[in-house]
């Protein structure tokens, strides 16, 4: 699966948390996790299991048996549907 | 004002810093208008704003004259922060100020009681605006003392000028001391002050203003005003009344004090 950002109008951070403003004029409050996942695509867009792969170096492996692959997948997928992220295949 | 018997009359009014000028169905609504908006009366020989917009009420002859005034109210509300779009920033909020143009800005949804807020404290401090809150790129808070709506019986509601409301209106220039963000409740409950810190206090804000999108860097820009005037409060209250010993705090005891 490829992971990519959508566009946004605007964006802001500040002490680890970020706010990013959507064509259609929603603005959306980040948690650290999502900045995270938006910083690491803002060169461009990242297989899966890149994408896991990095937020493993940079919070550890997710707590208990949780497969770091499946946990980065929830938080795209509800990125997604927040309009931040596109996914294909 | 344009008092030609036989011409449609014309009132220019200044909104948001644009010079409006509204086209009136008769010289009854004119006069009805024109005292409505006797604060942000445009004078005729001075053009001291460089925009314009126009909004005509001509189709607006078979409404009575209240329904008529309250459409034209909306109708430059709605131009006025159409040709300001991307330059300021806009709230929804009422706003209040004190003798030496410190302003407390109140932002809330439709239905919060904006309007009630501005009547009830635009005595004792001054009234800024009932509805749009602008300010500018340095910072600069617009004055907008546009007629307040207030409710008559039926659905309509009556455009009162500031001065036929008892209200003391505010000068600019202007500076925003403090942001709110109203949470009205129906039911009887003790004033709750909450800070919130400066990324979710954009996203709280965001919700409540206009063109947002259209302007360059735009949360940069709120996030500018929450470090000029320290983190947004949100207020929990029942009732206007119940904010004045904030809004003393805030703005300084006002005038019924001295």
């Amino acid at each position: 699966m490829i992971v990519a950002r959508t566009r946004v109008v605007d964006e802001y951070a500040e002490d680890g948390e970020a706010v990013v403003l959507l064509a259609d004029g929603q603005v959306i409050a980040l948690s650290p996790l999502a900045s995270s996942v938006l910083g690491e695509l803002a060169e461009g867009p990242q297989t899966l299991e890149t994408l896991a792969a990095r937020l493993v170096a940079e919070y550890g492996a997710p707590p208990g048996d949780a497969d770091a692959v499946d946990t980065t997948r929830g938080v795209v997928d509800e990125l997604a549907a927040q309009g931040l992220l596109v996914s294909s295949p | 004002m344009t008092a030609s018997s036989t011409a449609r009359p014309t009132v220019a009014v200044s909104a948001l810093g644009v010079r409006v000028d509204v086209d009136l169905p008769d010289h009854a609504v004119a006069e009805s208008f024109a005292r409505a908006w006797e604060a942000c009366l445009q004078p005729d020989n001075g053009d001291c704003v460089d925009m314009r917009a126009h909004v005509t009420g001509e189709d607006l002859a078979e409404h009575s004259p209240d329904s008529a005034l309250e459409l034209l109210t909306q109708r430059v509300t709605i131009e006025a922060i159409g040709a300001r779009a991307g330059q300021l920033l806009m709230f929804h909020a009422c706003a209040l100020a004190d003798d030496a143009g410190r302003a407390v800005v109140m932002v809330g949804p439709s239905g919060t009681g904006k309007t009630t807020m501005a009547r009830t404290h635009g005595r004792r401090w001054r009234y800024v605006t009932d509805e749009t809150a602008a300010i500018d790129v340095d910072g600069a808070l617009l004055a907008y003392p546009k007629p307040l709506s207030v409710s008559r019986e039926g659905s309509v509601k009556a455009q009162v000028s500031p001065g036929d409301a008892g209200l003391r209106v505010a000068r600019e220039p202007l500076r925003v001391a403090k942001v709110l963000l109203l949470e009205r409740r129906e039911e009887p409950v003790d004033v709750e002050v909450r800070p919130v810190g400066t990324v979710p206090a954009i996203a709280r804000l965001a919700e409540h203003t206009s063109y947002l999108a259209r302007m360059e860097r735009p949360l940069a820009r709120i996030a500018r005003l929450l470090h000029d005037t320290g983190d947004l409060l949100t207020v929990q209250y029942a009732e206007a009344a119940d904010l004045t010993p904030l809004l003393a705090d805030l703005l300084g005891e006002g005038e019924s004090a001295r």
